[in-house]
């Protein structure tokens, strides 16, 4: 086994930290958390949890297998290595929201056992296809009658703020949650919702007296009595349970609920084009296999499907469209498609960032993938975005060793579209200028035309 | 405030706090928490805002 080494996201807890290795993940618990550790672990509730698919699956193995790395662990436990990582500001609402269901039920059931959660990061849950997984199982410890809910706070800005932009502004989270890393706070939020949205008791509650309590306590320092406020367990109860009510409402204000409904309508080939793209994919992700396929311009998911269903282990899909992605993840969930459609701007990917720029991984360092789709997807740069020929396909090329590409016509209804209120300044932009810039870079190992309009499928192969 | 109120509310405090939470909870959060577990809760956000309390008052009474 490689050296493994310490994840970069893995520092802010005394209590242990998370190290990688080529395929395998590992987290130490220092005696400052030992105590925690083997009293949870008594009650059994990790093990149950993880037995239902809740929480990541953890092996206790010997410290040795870190070699120095643990020397000063208590206690060295393996989980189950994820593919691919994401982040809450890359998922879309439904994803979101179900992220925050699973960390109350967690919650929930955890108290059933005398355990409490320690915090309330979204970063603490990760996705296998379309189902959220709770990662942090240092996150466990001992629950003493009594103490308040440490993580509201946290569990506000990062999951639930997020989540009510969208359900009572109609705002997707995803562009401010990746700017404030730590989440939403609630003083702007409440500074961003229109009279009538306050209304509701639990928006009262959860955000205007939320924020109004903070600020009065920011004039005021109320001094150590602060430390004795007391919670009752059954309060506590009642509070992560209306949370898990109202949360398991929401909908995104702009007509989102849609979404399960139109489901069925984008469910089947509408095609011959679509039959025919479906059908190259399929051949690809036979041949080629791929362990992760990145689908560019993912849309709806259905010809991840074809590649799922033809050979590929995991799509990740990404689109820029919020409405697609969410139709996206609710098929993935419906069909049980190892699926995970995350926002993606491709001219603007998520950057790396966090602490030393390190610690949240930008789009370029979880690449390269086993296989790229990119459908319907060049001329959204080449030409909406104005972003030269060359450079989109150096970049798609760069993202896997083999994958299939889309050049649409210039004379297509689908370009034409895209210039029709605009000059005409894209005299590169060709099927000619594509092929060369595809074969400067890689060998096409097949082409296909998938439409009257000269649609063509390029499946391309790096050295 | 009455000094039975006092008394009152020091019955259901308990110093409590968490162990090695890394997480700072802010006093916002804390003192909603308190408004909603009830009663005990109440009465530490009336210490907290009383001598503003009594301040609004006295100046409207004293306006009067």
């Amino acid at each position: 086994m490689g050296a493994a080494l310490r994840d970069a996201g893995s520092f802010r807890d005394p209590g242990g930290t998370v190290l990688v290795s080529a395929d395998r993940v590992f987290r130490t618990v220092m005696p400052f958390a030992a105590a925690d550790y083997e009293s949870t672990r008594r009650t059994g509730i990790v093990e149950d949890l993880a037995a239902h698919g809740l929480v990541v699956d953890e092996r206790p193995v010997g410290k040795e297998v870190l070699g120095a790395a643990g020397e000063r662990a208590s206690y060295v436990v393996e989980h189950p290595k994820l593919p691919f990582i994401s982040y809450p500001y890359e998922w879309c609402f439904h994803a979101l929201q179900d992220a925050a269901l699973l960390h109350l039920d967690v919650h929930l059931r955890c108290l059933e056992r005398g355990v409490t959660l320690s915090d309330a990061s979204a970063f603490n849950i990760q996705f296998r296809g379309a189902k959220p997984v709770f990662i942090d199982t240092l996150s466990f410890r001992p629950y003493r009658e009594g103490e308040i809910w440490t993580a509201h706070r946290q569990f506000c800005d990062q999951f639930l703020n997020p989540l009510l932009l969208r359900a009572l502004l109609g705002i997707p989270h995803n562009a401010w949650y990746r700017g404030s890393m730590d989440g939403i706070p609630v003083e702007h939020l409440a500074k961003a919702l229109p009279f009538r949205a306050k209304l509701s008791p639990n928006v009262l509650k959860h955000v205007v007296l939320h924020a109004l309590l903070e600020k009065g306590s920011r004039q005021q320092r109320p001094a150590g009595e602060i430390r004795q406020v007391r919670l009752p367990l059954a309060a506590f109860r009642a509070i992560l349970q209306g949370l898990r009510d109202w949360v398991g409402r929401l909908a995104p204000a702009d007509g989102g609920k849609t979404v399960w409904r139109d489901y069925a309508e984008v469910n089947s080939y509408s095609s011959d084009e679509a039959r025919s793209k479906a059908q190259f994919v399929r051949e690809f992700a036979a041949a080629t296999r791929p362990a992760q396929l990145w689908d560019l311009g993912c849309n709806t998911g259905e010809y991840s499907r074809a590649a799922l269903q033809a050979g590929a282990r995991l799509s990740i899909g990404f689109d820029f469209d919020i409405g697609a992605l969410e139709r996206a993840y609710v098929r993935a969930q419906a069909e049980g498609l190892n699926l995970l459609p995350l926002h993606l701007d491709a001219t603007n990917p998520s950057p790396s960032q966090g602490w030393a720029q390190h610690e949240r991984k930008g789009m370029r360092e979880r690449a390269p993938a086993d296989a790229v789709l990119a459908l319907a997807f060049v001329h959204h740069l080449a030409v909406a975005k104005n972003v030269p020929l060359d450079y989109v396909v150096d970049w798609l090329v760069g993202l896997a060793r083999t994958g299939v590409i889309e050049f649409v016509q210039k004379d297509d209804p689908m370009v034409r579209e895209l210039l029709r209120l605009r000059e005409d300044i894209f005299a590169d932009y060709s099927q000619e200028s594509f092929e060369r810039a595809l074969i400067a870079r890689a060998r096409i190992r097949r082409v296909a035309q998938v439409s009257a309009t000269g649609r063509k499928l390029y499946w391309f192969e790096r050295a | 405030m009455k000094p039975s109120y006092f008394i009152v509310a020091a019955c259901l405090l308990a110093a409590t706090g968490p162990a090695h939470a890394y997480l700072d909870p802010t006093t916002g959060s804390i003192l909603l928490q308190g408004l909603l577990a009830g009663i005990a809760g109440i009465v530490v956000v009336l210490r907290l805002y009383w001598a503003r309390l009594k301040a609004f008052f006295r100046n409207l009474l004293g306006k009067a």
